[in-house]
């Protein structure tokens, strides 16, 4: 279900999740989708200081690895993220996504935001389908961005 | 669609139920463990097997005398309650947890 978590980060109904590495996106003149054309990224050492306006990419160290039970899976944002500021772009992952957990983490505060390793800012929840679902071969991923 | 819980997520994760746990440490508790025993059964599921002195030695504690026997008793109540399993090899007797013991799930 989950790979390198942390007992403790169990909740009643979701679990936490830790920050693992951040990756910065390069400017680039145009992103287009239907062309392929995405911003390069780079990885950047934590901790970090997310300034004001400032988006990065980021990854958790926890892994989603769905082998047994199916489930699908909502990544949101934990309430101490938009009280400092945070903005979290999460995702939602279908019962057949074993992977890296990936999401944007934006700073809309004015201030300068400190990020560590092992802050947990997002949690993930596990939702039991109704009805048969349909396997994917494998997940597209825009640009293979992370 | 319904968000699942959280002793469904230990039986997920972990393959235990906080049932089957409450059962364990209720019968742990029978042999009176305390903080130094709890970080030796840490150490100890860490690792494939161990001699108590190994333990002992790993945790910085005394491995002769008091402590050594007071640990082989705590260790001796577990083998009973089928938490724990021993082996003797030559003169050394081996301690580890039991495959299905949701302690060692717990633990590790």
């Amino acid at each position: 279900m989950l790979k390198n978590l942390k007992k403790e980060n169990i909740r009643p109904c979701s679990v936490d999740l830790r920050l693992g590495q951040i990756f910065k996106l390069s400017k680039t003149k145009l992103i287009d989708l239907e062309k392929n054309k995405f911003p390069k990224h780079k990885e950047i050492k934590l901790p970090y200081i997310l300034k004001p306006g400032e988006y990065i990419l980021a990854r958790t160290i926890e892994e989603l690895s769905q082998e047994k039970k199916k489930y699908a899976c909502l990544l949101s944002a934990r309430s101490r993220a938009f009280r400092i500021g945070l903005s979290v772009q999460t995702n939602f992952f279908g019962p057949y996504y074993s992977g890296q957990i990936a999401f944007g983490i934006k700073n809309i505060s004015e201030n300068n935001i400190l990020l560590y390793k092992g802050m947990s800012i997002v949690q993930i929840a596990f939702f039991d389908i109704k009805g048969e679902t349909i396997p994917v071969k494998h997940y597209f991923q825009f640009g293979r961005i992370l | 669609m319904s968000v699942i819980g959280y002793s469904e997520l230990l039986k997920e994760i972990y393959g235990i139920t906080p049932e089957s746990l409450e059962n364990e440490i209720s019968l742990l508790l029978k042999s009176k463990p305390n903080k130094n025993k709890i970080n030796l059964l840490n150490i100890l599921v860490k690792k494939e097997r161990s001699t108590i002195s190994e333990l002992l030695r790993s945790a910085g504690m005394n491995n002769t005398g008091g402590s050594f026997k007071s640990i082989k008793k705590f260790f001796e109540e577990l083998v009973s309650l089928k938490i724990l399993k021993k082996e003797g090899v030559g003169r050394r007797t081996y301690y580890s947890f039991k495959e299905e013991s949701n302690l060692k799930k717990w633990l590790s």
